[in-house]
C-alpha cells in the first residue's frame, strides 16, 4: 500500500511551519497512522533527519494524549475514533493525507504536530470537581440516581480531554468540552450543590483562555472521539444563565461583631 | 471553590443576548409574513391591514424603537463575535473540512450581511418610497405592485429571501441552545425539522410577493 504523507513541520513556538512531503511504500492496511508515522521516524533516524514530533500514550483511544487533523478532520475520517485509532485500511491505496496539529490560540504549539493542552486542565481546575470531605468511601446506595441521568451523566463523563472538540470547532471554542463536564458534574446529587457556580466559573475560565464562540454548528459532536452529544452545550448555557440570572455567587458572609452595640435602623 | 465571580460578558451571555433579538426578529419576521401574505386578498385587505399598523403611532413606533434595538444588539454581537474567531485561532488550518455544518450554519455571517442590506434598503424602498418609481402613502398594494414591475427590485428581493431562509434554518435551531431551552436529544431532532420547515415557508412565502407582482405586470404589460 502507497500513502503519502504532508506533515506539518515546525521546529518550535517561533519558528516558521511548513508541510513536508514524506512518501512510503511500506504501509499495510492492518497499520494504525500512527505506526505508519513511527516507520517514517525511523526512516528519518537512520537517514539523520530530525523525527516527526507527535503526542501519543495509550493507542486505545481512551487516553486523549493523541490528535491532530487529518485531511482537515480532527482525530481522521472515523465517527467515535481517535487518532491512534484510525488504521490505513480506512483510505485509499496511493493517498495523500495532510497531517496538521490541533489550530488555536488556546492550544500553542510545541513542536510538529505536538500542542500545548493545557488550558483545558486550567478550565477543569476554575471548577470541574466537587468538594466533598475525603476519608472512607460512603456508602454505595447512600444516594440514589435516576437511570436516565446516570446515562447523560456518565456519556458526558466520557470526554477525554484530547481538544478535537476545539479544533473542529469553526470559531475554535471549547464549548463541547467545558459542556461535557458541567453536565457530568451537575447531573450528579454529588455535584450539585456546586452547579451553579461551576458554571459560572468554567463558562468564565474558557473566555480567559481565549477560546472563541459557540455557533452550533456541530463540528465538534462529530469529531469528539467519545461522541459526547451536543446538548452538554445547551445544559452549559442553561446552567451558566440561570447562575447569571439567580444571582449565584453575590451571597458573601455576613460578619457581625458579636458584643458591640446594637444597629439602629 | 473560591466565591468571588468576575463580571463581565462572556461569549455565552453575548450569544444568549443575540438568541434574545433573534427570537424578537423571528417573530417579527413571522407576523410580517402573515400580514404581507393579505396582498393576495387583494388591494382593499393590504391597504385596510397597512392603516390598521398606522392607526396607534405610539404602537407603531414602541414597536419600531424595539425591532430596530433588536437589530443593532443582534448584528453589533454578531459581528464583535465574528471577528473574535481570527483570535481564537490566528493561523488558520491548510485543510479544513466542516462535516457537520448545515449550509445555513455555514453562510450564517455572510446571510446575515445580504440581510443587513437588504433591511436598509427595504425600508428606504417600501417605507421611505425612495427608489421608488411611483410611491404613495397608505397605499400599499399599488405601491407593491408598481416596485415590482421591473426584474432588478424582484431580483434583489428574492435573494434576500433565500438568505434570509438559510439565516433562519440556523438561527431558529441554534437560538433556543444558545438560551439553554432544549435538554433533551429527540426534542433537538424535532426543532431541527422545525426550524427548516419555518425558514421554507418565510422565504417561500415572502418572496412569492415580489415574483406574482412581476409575473402580473409582465402578463398585463403584453
Amino acid at each position: 500500500m502507497r500513502i503519502a504523507l504532508e506533515v506539518w513541520r515546525q521546529r518550535g513556538p517561533g519558528e516558521p511551519g511548513r508541510f513536508v512531503r514524506y512518501e512510503s511504500t511500506q504501509a499495510s492496511p492492518d497499520m494504525s497512522l500512527l505506526e505508519l508515522l513511527d516507520v517514517v521516524n525511523e526512516g528519518l533516524v537512520q537517514k539523520g533527519e530530525e523525527p516527526i514530533a507527535f503526542d501519543s500514550d495509550c493507542r486505545e483511544g481512551i487516553c486523549g494524549t493523541c490528535g491532530f487533523m487529518v485531511n482537515g478532520l480532527a482525530h481522521g475520517p472515523l465517527q467515535g475514533a481517535a487518532t491512534c485509532q484510525v488504521y490505513l485500511r480506512s483510505f485509499r491505496d496511493g493517498d495523500t493525507l495532510f497531517l496538521e496539529p490541533f489550530r488555536a490560540k488556546a492550544f500553542p504549539l510545541i513542536k510538529d504536530l505536538v500542542i500545548n493542552r493545557s488550558a483545558l486542565d486550567r478550565i477543569i481546575a476554575a471548577g470541574g470537581y466537587v468538594s466533598v470531605n475525603t476519608g472512607n468511601a460512603p456508602e454505595a446506595n447512600t444516594s440514589t440516581i435516576r437511570k436516565d441521568r446516570a446515562e447523560e451523566a456518565m456519556d458526558a463523563a466520557a470526554c477525554i480531554a484530547c481538544g478535537a472538540c476545539v479544533a473542529a470547532c469553526p470559531n475554535a471554542s471549547a464549548a463541547l468540552f467545558t459542556g461535557a463536564k458541567i453536565t457530568h458534574l451537575g447531573k450528579l446529587p454529588e455535584g450539585e450543590p456546586e452547579r451553579a457556580r461551576r458554571a459560572l466559573r468554567m463558562v468564565q475560565a474558557a473566555a480567559a483562555e481565549a477560546f472563541g464562540h459557540c455557533t452550533f454548528a456541530g463540528e465538534c459532536e462529530t469529531a469528539c472521539p467519545k461522541s459526547i452529544p451536543l446538548q452538554v452545550i445547551t445544559q452549559m448555557n442553561h446552567d451558566y444563565l440561570a447562575a447569571r440570572l439567580s444571582g449565584e455567587g453575590r451571597a458573601q458572609p455576613r460578619h457581625i461583631e458579636p458584643g458591640t452595640p446594637k444597629r439602629r435602623r | 471553590m473560591a466565591t468571588s465571580v468576575e463580571l463581565g460578558a462572556t461569549s455565552v451571555t453575548k450569544k444568549a443576548l443575540m438568541a434574545t433579538t433573534g427570537v424578537v426578529l423571528t417573530a417579527y419576521v413571522v407576523l410580517h409574513l402573515a400580514g404581507n401574505l393579505l396582498y393576495f386578498a387583494g388591494p382593499e385587505a393590504l391597504d385596510a391591514y397597512g392603516a390598521l399598523l398606522h392607526r396607534n403611532a405610539g404602537v407603531l413606533w414602541s414597536a419600531r424603537a424595539v425591532l430596530f434595538a433588536s437589530f443593532c444588539i443582534h448584528v453589533v454581537l454578531a459581528l464583535d463575535l465574528s471577528m473574535r474567531r481570527q483570535v481564537a485561532r490566528p493561523i488558520s488550518y491548510g485543510r479544513y473540512e466542516r462535516a457537520a455544518s448545515s449550509l445555513g450554519a455555514r453562510t450564517m455571517l455572510w446571510t446575515g450581511l445580504v440581510l443587513l442590506g437588504f433591511v436598509v434598503y427595504h425600508v428606504l424602498h417600501l417605507t421611505l418610497g425612495l427608489f421608488h418609481p411611483a410611491y404613495a402613502p397608505g397605499r400599499v398594494y399599488s405601491n407593491v405592485s408598481v416596485a415590482f414591475s421591473s426584474v432588478v427590485p424582484t431580483v434583489i428581493y428574492v435573494v434576500s429571501m433565500i438568505a434570509l431562509g438559510l439565516h433562519v434554518s440556523h438561527g431558529a435551531l441554534a437560538m433556543t441552545q444558545s438560551l439553554g431551552l432544549t435538554l433533551r436529544r429527540e426534542r433537538l431532532r424535532a426543532l431541527r425539522r422545525l426550524s427548516v420547515a419555518l425558514a421554507l415557508i418565510v422565504a417561500v412565502g415572502l418572496a412569492a410577493i415580489p415574483i406574482t407582482a412581476l409575473a402580473l405586470a409582465l402578463t398585463r404589460g403584453r
